[in-house]
């Protein structure tokens, strides 16, 4: 099936065309989520979300962009979304230890986060650090560095899928990496032994 | 250039993104500056590893997919029927069983005029009730007066 006629099938319900549309941007959804989330079960969760909003908003997509740029577009907003709520859930969830005065089991919270406790060890210190400054940066920065950098795509893609100028995309990249490295070389400077 | 210069340069240059003369000035520093060389080492093996790995495709994505969907679907109809359905059933049972007792309340009381007579009437009856009650009561006294002097006379016979 050709996209337009797998959009038609999308449009018309039909599970079959939907099932391709999955099948064929499936890697591409799930990484994007992943370079905005850093997390593997978060990036299939959000770039469900992703294809249920595709699924029930199939008419809205007139065909002016290309898919592969209305998809990134949902991707990032999704994942920009769930980041949001991410990071209140922890200023509630940080605030209720705070206020429960819990007494904290180091057993039941390795257990609990085990999974994660492993991921953070085996990932490098160095790139968690420099994953946090690229997340603290202003959300156009943080959309166009990522689709950059790990999406790898040019500035013209990105600034269609940011419907801004390539000009715009250039001057957010370069912020971006001018934020990162110098946060990343204070920090470095500071743990120098 | 000096080292704060190739600070804010040290990632363009990693990209490749300097023009000939400036990637040859930051070469050229690099080469004779230890602590800015470390720097570089550093920034790029973490500029470089923080691609992460990709996420290859997922075989059972699509059942894990549709199986949401199918749950998402049926938990806005349970949603629905609880906060829309159900209260709604119980509104309307609620005001059929407010109608239905005033519909009965109604069906029992009398009309007007049948209130007065029924007034009249069971007045009327009670009062004749008290009377016969009464004039029982006076009766029996009589009676019972009879027999006391009955009881007396024969008493003075005697």
């Amino acid at each position: 099936m050709t996209e337009q006629e797998l959009i038609s099938g999308i449009k018309a319900r039909e599970e079959k065309a939907f099932k391709e549309f999955v099948d064929k941007y499936q890697e591409l959804v799930v990484n994007v989520c992943n370079s905005f989330l850093h997390d593997r079960d978060d990036a299939l969760d959000v770039s469900q979300e992703v294809f249920i909003k595709v699924f029930h908003s199939a008419d809205s997509f007139k065909g002016d962009s290309k898919i592969s740029t209305w998809l990134y577009r949902i991707a990032v907003n999704k994942s920009l979304n769930f980041l949001r709520s991410k990071k209140r859930k922890n200023i509630f969830s940080s605030l209720d230890l705070l206020l429960e005065d819990k007494q904290n089991n180091p057993i039941d919270s390795v257990a609990d986060n085990g999974e994660n406790a492993e991921e953070k060890m085996s990932k490098n210190e160095d790139i968690e650090r420099m994953i946090a400054v690229i997340n603290q940066l202003p959300k156009k920065q943080k959309t166009a560095i990522n689709l950059n950098k790990f999406e790898g795509l040019s500035y013209k893609e990105i600034s269609e899928i940011m419907n801004i100028s390539v000009t715009e995309t250039g001057v957010l990249i370069n912020r971006a990496k001018s934020k990162i490295q110098k946060q990343m070389i204070d920090k470095i400077k500071k743990n120098k032994p | 250039m000096n080292c704060s210069k190739i600070h804010k340069k040290i990632l363009q240059y990693i990209d490749g993104e300097l023009t000939g003369d400036e990637n040859r000035a930051v070469e050229k520093h690099l080469k004779n500056c230890n602590d800015c060389q470390n720097l570089y080492q550093k920034m790029k093996a973490s500029w470089n590893n923080l691609q992460e790995e990709k996420i290859p495709y997922q075989p059972f994505y699509y059942t894990r997919l549709k199986q949401r969907m199918e749950n998402e679907a049926e938990r806005k109809t349970n949603r629905f029927k609880k906060l829309v359905l159900q209260p709604a059933i119980y509104v309307i049972v609620l005001g059929f069983g407010i109608y239905i007792g005033i519909f009965l309340g109604t069906g029992l009381q009398p009309t007007n005029t049948a209130v007065a007579d029924a007034d009249t009437t069971e007045t009327e009856y009670i009062r004749s009730y008290a009377e016969s009650q009464y004039w029982n009561g006076m009766d029996l006294e009589k009676i019972e007066k009879e027999f006391l002097t009955e009881k007396q006379n024969e008493a003075q016979d005697e």
